[in-house]
């Protein structure tokens, strides 16, 4: 024995943990690492960062103003507004605030709230991004008046921190309820909140703990109504989903759950993945807020709940990233598969060759090759697809949010044009 | 007279041998690192530390301590090479063994860990908190199985063993079985009243169930309690505990704000009246976590003075 565990004092420190940490009884094959391939043109777009480091928390693509081109919505955290990026004419974009002021802006969600045919924003106001127990959270609905102006609504105000919101006829009554995810502290929430007219809004709790980053609605079971999906973090690390009978009445199930408390869920989107028609649930985890250092951990990386049907869920690894926030599935080459791309905000930046976007490229049967695509700008934690060129191709935006150093590379909001088999 | 000079030179060479053997068995102890980030108190705990491990190198209990010391203050590779020493020189000893699989556990290094973990339990096998610690690390590397085999073992020799506990009660909720989580943690709460991470799961349990009035008490008592640590590793902080006791309070009150309020909410950090010692035991928790990078020696008696000296209607606001 005595000489064994010699052995492993001698070499302890020299090994490594398990790099992904792919669980036995949930084994991935190990990660298929591929060459870099040159396809995405990095441009930055809207204004550049100013005095402050910027803190973008999210961004998403739509066409706002119903114009036919693609406009860009990020919530900008140290300018405590939501920015308009608004593409006109093509090619050209310029920035505005769109609303008041915001407090901690984590999310922004376009949709019809009113049902008058524009699109209304859905804000998802923390009040503060440092943790905090007060009550600083609220739900604010920009009304879209139409004429490229916005009349804030705020719908519930005085709750723990709010950090989604997602439109969804959860009662089958023909208008848009909300699903909201509050991440609070130690006492947050997952509610939903029954549109009653006139921008008034009633609440039912779904959940009572702290950590809900994400809460997409889509229907999961197949019954043609809509649930809610949810990543519940803050060392719970587990996936929800809320399972609707249709009318509102929802019924809660654990479909995944990290038995590390420190697995750094990060957050959660739906996509078709393997294209079976049914929804599943892409998943990151590279937190690393409530570390000092905010240094990643072994275990970072992407990966996907494949639905079975029946809201069972079968866990696959995709592969690992450092720090991963905000994965993506899009066909970004064209071969009619769905791919991966995420974004790091918690890698290793002392390390000028850590990457802060990579692709896993499908192979059409759900195996992930890793590509890097850039180390620069760092501190990506928002992603978005959408062609903004109106090529035919998708490509992708990120935000840059710099709450810590080293501050080298920085950004705010990137456009990553795809001209995949263009010719330079 | 001959013979005795001719004998002279192995007479000589006894004692000789023994130096040269005790010197290089001394110069395998690690040389003394470069102390940027911690003060004077601390430099001279190591320099004492240093010399009776050197005039001692046959000494597991004084290389061992070297080791600790190593440890406490996040030298991580010169604690390692110090527990092996130790653990060459006192193979039946578990302690170094154990250390050293905490070691590498902070450090991710998972397969280091289970070994040494697996040696320090085949030394002293029926160790509730080794068990526990093992299965803990499974809990952390997703591997289900082997986590509820120690957990359980753990469990069978001391049901309260408060990281088994826990452990356990995390893969029962994960199965979504809420009365098996409040049978489990319920116990807890009597050797560990303020133990939060109890309080939380018994939150959940009772919020699953519907059972409104316990799970809000169980919330409120889950936010500012206190966590799992063992008499090991408190002895292991304890080395480091008094370098940080007499620091100036003038900037305490800014590097809270910049360094702890980053982790920990403002109620977490102030709504604790406690004494000098308390703090400082708990700040040096936190550094061992975050390292002297995060947070020098000054910096840290700082914080510790500043909350121990402010005035109780100081929030910090």
């Amino acid at each position: 024995m005595s000489m064994a565990l010699l052995a492993t004092l001698l070499g302890a420190g020299c090994r490594q943990g398990p790099e992904g940490s792919s669980p036995p009884e949930e084994s991935a094959p190990a990660e298929r690492r591929g060459e870099r391939v040159d396809f995405l043109d990095k441009i930055p777009i809207g204004d550049p960062p100013g005095e402050k480091p910027p803190w973008i928390t999210h961004v998403t693509v739509v066409d706002l103003d119903g114009d036919g081109l693609l406009d860009v919505l990020a919530t900008e955290e140290t300018l405590a507004q939501i920015r308009w990026i608004r593409q006109s004419p093509m090619g050209t974009f310029q920035e505005r605030q769109v609303g008041s002021v915001v407090f901690a802006p984590a999310h922004v969600t376009p949709a019809d709230a009113d049902g008058d045919g524009d699109l209304d924003l859905l804000v998802a106001e923390m009040g503060r991004i440092r943790p905090t127990n007060d009550k600083i959270g609220s739900v604010n609905l920009f009304e879209n008046l139409g004429d490229e102006t916005f009349q804030s609504h705020v719908v519930l105000e005085n709750v723990a921190r709010v950090t989604d919101i997602e439109p969804g006829d959860f009662d089958s009554d023909g208008d848009i309820d909300l699903a909201v995810g509050q991440f609070g502290y130690d006492d947050g929430e997952i509610r939903w909140m029954e549109s009653v007219g006139a921008w008034r809004y009633e609440s039912h709790i779904l959940l009572s703990l702290p950590g809900t980053i994400h809460v997409p609605v889509a229907d999961m079971d197949g019954d043609s109504d809509l649930d809610i999906t949810a990543v519940v973090s803050q060392t719970w690390e587990q996936v929800y989903v809320f399972e609707n009978d249709g009318s509102g009445v929802f019924t809660q199930h654990i479909v995944y759950g990290a038995t590390n408390e420190d697995f750094g869920s990060s957050g959660i989107s739906l996509a078709d993945l393997d294209r079976d028609g049914d929804q599943d649930v892409l998943y990151t985890n590279g937190d690393a807020f409530d570390h000092a250092p905010p240094l990643p951990r072994p275990w970072h990386g992407v990966q996907w709940l494949e639905n079975q049907g029946g809201l069972q869920f079968t866990y696959h690894r995709i592969g690992d990233l450092p720090g991963a926030y905000s994965a993506r599935a899009v066909d970004a080459d064209g071969d009619d598969d769905l791919d991966v791309f995420a974004v790091s905000l918690f890698a290793d930046w002392s390390d000028p060759k850590a990457q802060s976007i990579v692709w896993f490229e499908n192979d059409g049967a759900e195996r992930f090759t890793r590509r890097d695509i850039d180390s620069s700008p760092s501190h990506l934690v928002a992603l978005d697809t959408g062609d903004l060129d109106s090529d035919g191709r998708p490509d992708l935006v990120s935000g840059g949010h710099h709450s810590h150093g080293p501050f080298d590379r920085m950004s705010r909001i990137t456009w990553w044009r795809n001209r995949w088999n263009e010719p330079r | 007279m001959a013979k005795s000079l001719e004998r002279a030179p192995l007479i000589l060479a006894g004692p000789l041998l023994a130096l040269l053997g005790c010197r290089d068995e001394a110069s395998r102890i690690p040389a003394l690192p470069t102390f940027a980030r911690q003060n004077r108190v601390s430099i001279s705990k190591f320099v004492e530390a240093d010399r009776s491990a050197r005039e001692e190198p046959r000494s597991a209990e004084a290389i061992g301590r070297l080791g600790m010391l190593y440890h406490a203050y996040r030298f991580l590779d010169e604690a390692r090479t110090s527990y092996r020493i130790a653990h060459e020189l006192a193979p039946d000893d578990f302690r170094f063994v154990y250390y050293a699989a905490k070691l590498e556990k902070t450090a991710f290094a998972y397969e280091a860990a289970e070994a040494l973990f697996r040696s320090a339990i085949a030394m002293k096998p029926g160790d509730a908190e080794l068990l526990a610690e093992l299965g803990d690390l499974y809990l952390m590397w997703n591997r289900r199985e082997d986590a509820e085999t120690h957990l359980a073992k753990a469990r069978e020799l001391d049901l309260l063993q408060p990281v088994a506990a826990l452990g356990m009660a995390r893969l029962r909720m994960l199965e979504q079985k809420w009365d098996a989580v409040i049978e489990i943690v319920t116990p807890l709460l009597t050797p560990y009243p303020r133990l939060s991470r109890a309080h939380q799961l018994l939150a959940a349990a009772y919020g699953a169930l519907g059972i409104e009035d316990k799970r809000a008490f169980h919330q409120e008592a889950g936010e500012y309690g206190s966590a799992v640590d063992s008499i090991l590793m408190q002895e292991l902080n304890e080395f480091a505990v008094d370098a940080i006791l007499d620091g100036d309070p003038a900037s305490g009150r800014d590097l809270l704000q910049v360094k702890c309020a980053r982790c920990h909410n403002h109620e977490r950090i102030y709504d604790h009246d406690e004494e000098r010692i308390w703090w400082a035991r708990t700040v040096r928790r936190m550094q061992r976590e975050a390292g002297w990078d995060w947070l020098t020696d000054d910096e840290a008696a700082s914080v510790v003075a500043y909350l121990t000296e402010r005035r109780p209607s100081e929030s910090g606001r």
